[in-house]
Formats: structure tokens, sequence, C-alpha cells
């Protein structure tokens, strides 16, 4: 379903680029307007049709070590990968947010009407590898360990959502039990994406080394996880014991290839299916090859500049619109987006997504290229031009200088960085690009804050913005100093509050509105700078199905993917 | 005694022959014999349109280094861009003249110092001899021994930025001036017995008198020749280390970094890639053909063959 080559005339009024599509050659492709990204695309494809049996080899950039979920380092979207074929969850999620429970493992779930007990079903038939029931007691397990209730040393990544159960009561049987929440909890289908046996929540040392460099307990669709550390491969096969619907391939290779040599092997046939995002040239590659299938769906992830507010240049909120109203990043969604020909659409939301309920654009005044104002910006905040100077200097003659950390490995964060060092050049903002080594980026510079710009991108395994308290809200109160998750080292008392609302919130029309004026909110105190939504770019074997983007799902069915019957 | 001191040093050629031709004929022998061979002459032509492309080429474009235009990305040649335009729509033309201006620069640059380092150090050592000779001797074996690439890339990373492509050029001569300085120092050490050298010697001429101006002289052929063929070494380790983003850092721009550009669009988007890689390639040939023509001119031994195949 490729966007053909045909040269559409811009609709997007909001985009003065959109009209430039129609080049020389037509080799620049616009799809404008109508051809919005649907909200996934999997290739599908109904079992019936599918061949049983056959291997998938699936390419992930980084060869993981911690399986365990829980711990703050296996917190990895490529963990999640694998685990999914494997592992427990509670809820399936549909690619526009909607939820149901995940039948092999939960029968039935839902809320009381004050919002505070969560009523759980188990499916007794569900059994781990090692041949134990799935019980209550692990899911008890799991929120005990999650809130950090327990005694010794457990890493936990996060609690959002457990720390706000009270109590878990048992039901009639071991398949039974309800959540008491102290304040009801609008997301609570988030809750159990991963459940993990009980002892390896209870034991201190299995919880840290027990999912290390193994996956010794599953109970998924797939089954016996086998790594090999040299070729960097985990594979896992078909659960014969499986209780639900079986598998269709006879297993998954889950093969470690570093991003650039992607479309490389997916040329040779080495990968069947890999993420393209807006690599520019493994698209240019791949564009024109028999049998690729590439998705076209919404990713429920945003790119965005982030601003340190804690430095000392970005303080001022006066500064941070200054650059804001700085930047042209339609030029910069363009740059991303065209070579991949992805619509450019020219909105953003930091926290829902364009496929979901209540989406809208709040960029407003200060998401508009304005570079005379934010001069003017600049101005009120002291940082004035000299004549003849060519950068802004403050009260003390020293000058506007920012530090914009780039990923060395990424071809699209180095552009990005370089056009934005010349557009803020032109309000006389000094930008000094440091390239640092990828792994580096974020526990060396992003993390501590040493760090005045970067770009990066946020994505969410769940379709609630709730997730997002952690990266905008702050610690206000007894919370104390610690920013965790805020990158940006900013936020107000206005915007942590919304977020309670939110947690709180189960009308989805309210729901959505507060969505938005946070958004709007973190728009006014720019946090950050989105940029674009991120594309749900996949290059896909066009003959494998069931695999590719899945928008808000978040997750896979493993069981149905599979290779198209002759 | 002070006759063999004056014909020897303007001379500066081997004296085997006590019949060597007086200074200018030499030199226009040495130009007509450059002259009169092909590749020379296509060397020098080529690399004079590099130059005239490298200086001008940017001025002609129409586009400015760096700038770009938006409404072209990723398009290939065409009347408003030469050589089509890269990823974020700067012009191929334009930034690969720009970047063969600079790897130009850095070649000449280090050919320059590394010869002139390499001609002083060798010398001094052959001439003065003992200790002097082997602390000399023992750096250079160092930095022959230490992996030169990768102490460059190592330096380059903390230098970058600070005095730009300049510092570059500085520290790639620090890594190549070893080799040619022990064969300087050969050359001293048999140069060093010669009556005109030893006359001067007991004439009271300080050292580094007879250094400069009775030895370096006397193997200005040597040197010439090797510069030039330094140059071509110099280019491919500037676009080699900037090929791998070690070299020559942004907003600077060579060879190497617009080669690495498209390196990845080889396949797809071939303007990205061809055209400076052909400007690389040429401009090292060129270089090559020259250096190679200079050092059979200049050279007795392959000059007494040439021009008699040429009489017959």
């Amino acid at each position: 379903m490729r966007i053909g080559k045909a040269c559409r005339p811009a609709l997007a009024a909001a985009l003065v680029l959109a009209a430039v599509g129609c080049g020389s050659g037509g080799e620049m492709l616009s799809g404008h307007g109508d051809a919005l990204p649907a909200a996934s695309d999997l290739n599908p494809a109904p079992r019936e049709d599918l061949r049983r049996g056959g291997r998938f080899v699936w390419a992930l950039s980084e060869y993981e070590q911690q399986y365990n979920m829980v711990h703050v380092q296996g917190n990895k979207s490529d963990v999640r990968r694998v685990l999914g074929a494997l592992m427990p969850s509670a809820t399936r999620f549909d690619d526009k947010g909607g939820h149901a429970p995940r039948e092999e493992y939960v029968l039935d779930y839902g809320v009381s009407e004050d919002g505070l007990e969560v009523f759980y079903e188990l499916n007794p038939e569900a059994v781990w590898s090692d041949g134990d029931p799935v019980t209550w007691e692990d899911y008890e397990a799991m929120v005990i360990t999650r809130k950090g209730e327990r005694e010794g040393d457990f890493q936990i990544g996060s609690d959002t959502g457990y720390a706000w159960v009270e109590e878990v009561v048992p039901g009639d049987d071991d398949f039974s039990f309800t959540l008491r929440f102290s304040q009801p909890y609008a997301d609570w289908p988030a809750l159990f994406d991963i459940v993990y046996p009980q002892e390896y929540m209870e034991d201190e040392e299995l919880f840290a080394e027990g999912y290390a460099g193994q996956i010794p307990v599953t109970a998924g669709p797939f089954a016996d996880a086998e790594f090999d550390d040299t070729a960097q491969r985990v594979t896992v096969s078909r659960n014969e014991d499986w209780w639900g619907a079986p598998a269709v391939l006879d297993e998954i290779v889950f093969a470690n290839i570093a991003p650039h040599g992607q479309a490389t092997a997916f040329g040779n046939g080495e990968i069947d299916g890999f993420y393209l995002g807006y690599d520019a040239a493994s698209y240019a590659m791949l564009r024109g090859t028999e049998g690729t299938h590439f998705t076209r769906a919404v990713n429920n992830g945003h790119r965005f500049i982030a601003l340190n507010a804690g430095s000392e240049m970005l303080s001022d909120v006066r500064v941070r619109r200054a650059l804001a109203m700085g930047i042209d990043r339609d030029i910069l969604a363009e740059i991303a987006l065209s070579a991949v020909d992805w619509p450019v659409t020219g909105e953003v939301n930091r926290l829902l997504r364009s496929s979901q309920n209540g989406y809208r654009d709040n960029s407003g005044e200060i998401g508009t290229y304005d570079p005379e104002r934010a001069g003017e910006l600049l101005d009120e905040a002291g940082w004035t031009l000299e004549e003849g100077a060519e950068f802004r200097t403050g009260a003390g003659g020293e000058t506007l200088t920012l530090s914009y950390v780039v990923s060395e490995e990424m071809e699209l964060a180095k552009d990005e960085a370089d056009i934005t060092r010349e557009m803020l050049a032109d309000i006389g903002v000094e930008v000094e690009i440091q390239s640092v080594p990828g792994n580096a980026l974020f526990s060396d510079y992003v993390i501590p804050g040493n760090y005045e710009l970067a770009a990066f991108v946020f994505t969410s395994s769940n379709p609630y913005p709730t997730d997002a308290q952690s990266t905008y809200g702050g610690p206000f109160g007894e919370k104390g100093e610690a920013w965790g998750n805020n990158i940006s080292f900013h936020s107000t008392e206005e915007i942590n509050e919304l977020f309670d609302r939110l947690g709180r919130e189960t009308d989805p029309e309210e729901y959505a509105e507060i969505a938005n004026r946070i958004d709007a909110l973190l728009w006014e105190e720019v946090l950050t700078i989105p940029l674009f939504e991120r594309p749900g770019l996949y290059a896909v074997h066009e003959d494998l199905r069931n695999w590719g983007e899945y928008g808000l799902a978040g997750d896979y069915v493993y069981e149905d993917i599979g290779w198209l019957a002759e | 005694m002070s006759t063999t001191e004056t014909r020897a040093e303007p001379a500066g050629t081997p004296a085997e022959t006590p019949a060597a031709p007086a200074p200018p004929r030499r030199i226009r022998d040495v130009g007509r014999r450059l002259l009169a061979t092909p590749r020379v002459v296509a060397g020098l032509s080529l690399l004079a349109l590099l130059v005239a492309a490298a200086l001008l080429g940017p001025l002609l474009s129409g586009w400015e280094v760096g700038e770009r235009d938006y409404t072209a990305l990723l398009e290939g040649p065409s009347a408003e861009h030469w050589a089509g335009t890269n990823r974020t729509g700067q012009d191929v033309f334009t930034q690969s003249t720009a970047g063969l201006r600079t790897s130009m620069l850095i070649g000449l640059l280090v050919a320059l110092l590394s010869t002139a380092v390499a001609a002083l150090v060798g010398s001094f050592a052959g001439y003065l001899g003992r200790s002097a000779d082997r602390a000399l001797m023992w750096i250079a074996d160092l930095l022959l021994v230490l992996p030169g690439f990768v102490v460059l890339a190592i330096l380059s990373r903390h230098f970058a930025g600070a005095g730009g492509w300049f510092v570059l050029a500085v520290l790639l001569s620090a890594f190549s001036w070893m080799v040619t300085s022990k064969m300087v120092r050969g050359a001293t050490v048999s140069l060093r017995e010669r009556e005109y050298v030893r006359a001067a010697r007991f004439m009271g001429v300080p050292p580094y008198r007879i250094v400069l101006r009775h030895i370096l002289p006397h193997m200005s052929s040597l040197l010439i020749a090797d510069a030039t063929i330094a140059v071509s070494t110099a280019v491919i380790g500037e676009t080699a280390l900037s090929y791998f983003g070690l070299g020559v850092q942004a907003p600077d721009i060579s060879l190497g970094v617009v080669i690495a550009d498209g390196a990845r669009f080889a396949t797809t988007a071939w303007w990205m890639f061809l055209f400076p890689t052909a400007l690389l390639v040429v401009l090292v040939l060129a270089v090559n053909m020259i250096g190679d023509g200079l050092r059979d001119a200049l050279d007795p031994q392959s000059v007494s063959r040439r021009p008699r195949r040429k009489q017959r």
C-alpha cells in the first residue's frame, strides 16, 4: 500500500512547504491531506489463509540482557518485543486505544462504579511452563513488588498505577481477585502489562538474576527462548502446550542487527521485517524492491526537541518561547518525513495520537514560526543584539550559547541539529553542536541534565497519556527534589494537578479535554518543542502477515503472525 | 677550497659528474623534461581544473556553502543543481567543491609541514650523529609504531571546533614525517663525508649552516618529489578520517564529509556519492602523476634513461 508516485496538490494550508512536492522529476511524493496514516497497518490476513509453520527473522537493534521488565534495566522496547511472545498480560488493546481482557489469561475484568475497585477473573487453563497454574498469587506478587512494598533491594522501574493499589483481595478461588485503590485510576487496564511467576517477584536474587540472559519460565503462545550470545539472537519456538489458538509460526528469531545494516540485511533476505522509521537511505534502497510492504500507520510516539529548563540559559520561559518561535518545525518535519513519503501534517500532540479520541494540535502562537516575535521575546528577557554582532549577549556580556547534544550515530539527528543551529542563528542565538556516542546520549547527557537542547522520541506501550506524568510533572511539596523521568527539569503545580485529575477522570470526552489542556500548558511552558508524530513505517516481507505497525495496541498478537499460504 | 663550496651550493645536483650543467640550464632542463612527459602535462592540467573548481565552484553554482534548498530535497542533477542535492537540500556541487578546497588546503599544508619537519629532523640527525641522532630517530621510531590513525581519531575529537581544519592538518603532519626523515638521514650520512662539506666544517662553519645551506639544498629534488607524493597521502588520510566523522567537523566541510554523507545513498541517489568521490579520485590521480613525473625528471638515474629513448 505504498503511496504512489502521483503528485497531489497540497491541501494542508498550514504547511508552507507542502507545495514543493511537485519538483522537476516528480520524484518527491506528497500524500498530504487525503493519505493520513491509518490507526495500524499489520498487513493483515485471516489465520486460515496462513501457512502453518515457518520461521520469522525479526530485526532488533540491541541484544538485551535483563528480561525482567519490572527491573529498572529491563524496561526497553526490544525486551518487550521478545517477552510479548512468551509472557502473560491482562489486557489486549486495540489500535484505537480500546481495551479488552486478554482471554488466554483473564476471562473477565471490570471496574466498580466509584472507580475504586477492579475485579479480575483469571483463566484457570493458564499454566506456567514449569507446570504450575497462573494464579491470583502471581498477580498479587506483581502488585506488592511493583509498588515497592517488599523488603530488600528491588530496583523497580516504575510504580505508575500500582502505587494507588491499597490491597489485593482474594476471590472465591485461586483464579479471582479484586484490587482496592486509594483513588480512582482511570487507566487501570494498563496494569499487569506483564506478569512473572510469584517466586521471581518475591526473591531478591531471582528478581535481579532470574531473567538475566535467560527466560526460564514462560506462559505464552511461544516458549523455549534460546539465547545465542555469539550470533546475538534469541529464538523462541511454538508452545505446543498453549491453551489458546496455536501459533502459526514454528519459530521467531529475534536478531540483533545495527540499525544502519538492517535495510541491507532485509534486501539480502537475512531478515523479514524491521522498523524503518525515517531512515532516508534505507527507504531509498528498498522502495523499488519487489515483495516489500511498507506499513503506513500511526506510531505511538512523537519526535521533539527537549529543552533543559533547569539550565541557566533556559530557565527563563521567555527564552524558551523564543526558541519555539524561532524554529520552523515544518521544515524539520519535512526533512525527516518527505524522504520516506510520509504525510507532513504540521500537527502534533504530546499526549494524544492522531488516531485517538480528542486529538488536536495545541501549538497555538508559541508553536508558530515567528522569528520577529522571538527576537522581541529575547530582547525582553535581556538578551540583546549589539550593533553588528552576530549573537545576542546578556547584561554581563555573556553570549547566548546553547549546547545541542546529538547522537553521532543518527544522520537525521545531525541534520536536525545543523538546521536548528542555522535557524536559531537567525534570531541571534548561538548553538554549539556536541556529537556524542549514541549509548551515552541519555545516560551521560540528557538524564543528568548536561544539555540545553536535544532531539529524540518518546514512545509509549499503552494508549494512556497518564504515563507521561513522570515525563512532564515535577516534584512538588512532599515529593522532594528528584525530577525522575522529567528531563526538562521544570514543571508547574497546574500541570501536576491536571495529571492527577486525568488519572481520576473516567469520562472519555473530559479525559481528552484535560489531556489537551496539559498539552497546551506544556506549550506555554515550552518543556519540549514537538516536531512530528513518529511514522509507523516498517519494511515487511509482503507475505508476512499480521505484523508491522500496531498503532496504539502496544503489542502484536504473536500467535497470528505467519506466512501467507501459496 | 672556497671553490668547492660555491660550486656545490647552487648546483644542487649530485656531484657525481664534474660536468654538471649550470644552474639556470638545469631548471630549464627539468622544466622541459617535465613538459615533455604526457602524464605530467595531464596531471598538471587536471590539477589546474580542480583548483579552478575549488576556488570558483562555490561562486559559480549560485548556492552558498551549507545553504539549503528546502524545495529540492534529494533531487538528481538539474539545471538548478548541477550535481543534485542531498537529503537536506544542500547543493552537492557547491558542497563538493567547497570540500575539495579544504581537502586540497589540508593536503598542501600537511605536505609542506611534514616535509619540512622530515628534512630538518633527518638532516640534523644524520649530520650530528651520536646522541642527537639516536634521540631524534628514537622519536621517529616511536611515532612509527604508534597507530597513527587511531591516535588521530582520538586527538581530533578533542581539537574539533577549536582551530577547525588547521589543527587537523598539523596533527596529520605530526604523523606523516617519519619515513621521509629516515630517507633524509640516510642521504645526509653519505653527504657528510663529501669534500665540500668537510671543507666547510674545517673552515668553522657552524653545523646548522652546513645543514641548511649545503646538505638540504643538495637533496631538494628528493624532497620536492616526496612532498608532492605526500600531498595525495595527506588528502587520502584527511578524507578517511573525515569519512568516519573524526576529521573535519561541521560547519567546516571537506571531501570526506561530503562522501560520507552520500555513501549510504551510493546506489539510490548516486549523485550524492559519485560527484565528490570522482573529485577525490581525480585529485589524487593528478597529484600522483605530477609527483611521479617530477621524481623521474629530477632523479638522474631515470633521467638518463628517458631522454635517450626520446632522442632515438
